[in-house]
């Protein structure tokens, strides 16, 4: 290789994916019976436990004060290696990053709706209009507001509001209510025939088989428990 | 005043090239002062479709570049008059166009013509957005069938903002033109109908053209269909003519024809 290319090579490439890690989801925060639960596992299954990185989960844990430092050090005895927190106390997270740990946001639809909040997403903006068909390779987004498309979503197009999104015409494309996270917000359209629909992150992609039949009312989407139901 | 007029599809193979070639004959024969420009640099078919292709000297690069004056690259058309094309140029590559060149042009030959006819190359990249750019008015090219339909919507949305009107606050005037039309395909529910195609796009039709062996043939032959008046493709492309102008018809070609007991006993084709 000559040494000019070699120069201009990069020293590294940053890359996503997704890997599959083990979390520890901690229903206590009681570091005597983590150890005693830890232990009694590492002997039932000791090749499990050598030094396997976990994330520590806090979703389900109500109590505070958590003490983390003593919880990894447990960890650690143990063989495992917490690599981050999963939390959405901030004085978890805190003290996750003195630690070292990285910290990622909780998955409740609780700290969806707190994120809502933080954004300050729930006081709208006046709604956007969109008049005309919104076409293939078209992305439109209605930032903390409402938007109404007053034609048709064709396949290929995308639309998305922090609020409600509300197509009068037939919904082809995709369609992104609550883009912030605001869990209230819902999907109306003429017509489903959508290629993907999200509701505060939770979404579906649909085939032609789960379209509802043809009919003269409009079709609505919301979140549900969790899950898109087309009313 | 001279109306500029892009035909487009996105996708390939549509019948851009065809269709403009007949758009352009027929009004040349109604007595309209037509050019049409070949904007496919690097792949340049125009010339065969209207059988000129022998006569091509300088092309629309050579006079964006002052290599040539517009006069001596246009070429006149062998059968009518007031009909003319500038040829694309095939050695070289779509980069070579600018948009002040291409503007001049088009400035020129809007006081000598009626229509000036833009056959657009196929995608969505610069070649394609410079054959629109100065354009009043588009031609919709579509197949029926979903990728095409799809590829047209897209071009539709960048006519609605990448086109001088459009960044003048004014919209290109869309119509759509569908070709290679199969009545009996559509009634097996193998393709899809007229009015599936019309409620996507959402732009008028100005035409359907059947799909004929016609076409073909007077492609190969360098001969624009719509000089050959007997062929239902011919007829369908005076019809869009018409109906560009201003008339109004109805749609021929677009249903089924009942076979009759006789053509039903002696053949023909299913």
């Amino acid at each position: 290789m000559h040494p000019d290319q070699r120069d201009q090579q990069a020293a590294f490439q940053f890359k996503g994916g997704n890997l599959t890690i083990t979390t520890l989801e901690l229903m206590t925060a009681d570091c005597a019976k983590i150890e005693q639960e830890l232990s009694r596992q590492t002997q039932k299954a000791p090749a499990f436990f050598r030094q396997t990185p976990v994330l520590l989960s806090f979703d389900q844990l109500e109590e505070l004060p958590v003490a983390l430092e003593m919880i990894v050090d447990v960890c650690k005895r143990n063989g495992l290696i917490p690599i981050a927190v999963r939390c959405g106390q901030e004085a978890i997270k805190k003290s996750a990053w003195a630690l070292g740990l990285g910290w990622f946001p909780p998955l409740t639809e609780r700290r969806l709706k707190e994120v809502a909040k933080d954004k300050g997403c729930i006081q709208r903006l006046p709604t956007r209009f969109v008049r005309g068909t919104v076409r293939s390779g078209q992305q439109i987004y209605a930032s903390c507001a409402d938007l109404v498309i007053l034609g048709a979503v064709n396949e290929g197009a995308e639309v998305i509001a922090d609020g409600n999104v509300q197509i009068w015409g037939a919904l082809r494309g995709r369609a992104i209510a609550g883009a912030q996270g605001d869990t209230d917000a819902k999907v109306l359209c003429q017509q489903l025939r959508a290629e993907l629909v999200s509701i505060a992150g939770v979404f579906q992609t649909f085939d032609a088989c789960e379209w509802p039949e043809n009919s003269d009312l409009p079709v609505e989407l919301r979140l549900e428990d969790q899950s898109l139901v087309i009313v | 005043m001279a109306r500029v007029v892009v035909v487009t599809s996105g996708k390939g193979g549509v019948g851009k090239t065809t269709s403009c070639a007949s758009i352009g004959t027929a009004l040349a024969m109604q007595g309209h002062r037509t050019v049409l420009i070949d904007f496919d640099v690097g792949l340049r078919n125009l010339d065969l479709v209207m059988g000129c292709e022998r006569r091509v000297v300088y092309d629309l690069i050579n006079v964006t570049t002052g290599e040539a004056k517009l006069s001596q690259a246009l070429i006149k058309d062998k059968r009518l008059d007031g009909l003319f094309m500038l040829p694309a140029s095939q050695t070289r590559d779509k980069d070579a166009l600018t948009y002040e060149g291409v503007g001049e042009v088009i400035e020129t030959l809007k006081e000598e013509f009626d229509f000036i006819i833009c056959d657009s190359p196929a995608g969505i990249e610069r070649g394609a957005v410079m054959a629109m750019y100065y354009a009043d008015e588009a031609i919709v090219v579509t197949n029926p069938e979903v990728s095409s339909v799809r590829d047209s919507d897209r071009i539709i949305g960048l006519l609605d903002s990448k086109t001088r009107k459009a960044e003048e606050g004014e919209s290109v005037r869309s119509h759509l033109l569908i070709t290679r039309y199969d009545p009996e395909r559509v009634e097996h529910a193998d393709m899809m109908s007229v009015q599936d195609i019309e409620e996507i796009l959402a732009i008028p039709v100005v035409g359907v053209i059947p799909e004929s062996p016609a076409v073909l043939r007077a492609s190969n032959q360098g001969v624009p269909v719509v000089h050959d008046s007997d062929s239902d493709a011919g007829q369908a492309y005076s019809d869009t003519v018409a109906r560009f102008l201003g008339e109004e018809l109805p749609m021929r070609f677009t249903e089924l024809e009942r076979k009759g007991l006789f053509s039903r006993m002696f053949g023909g084709r299913r």
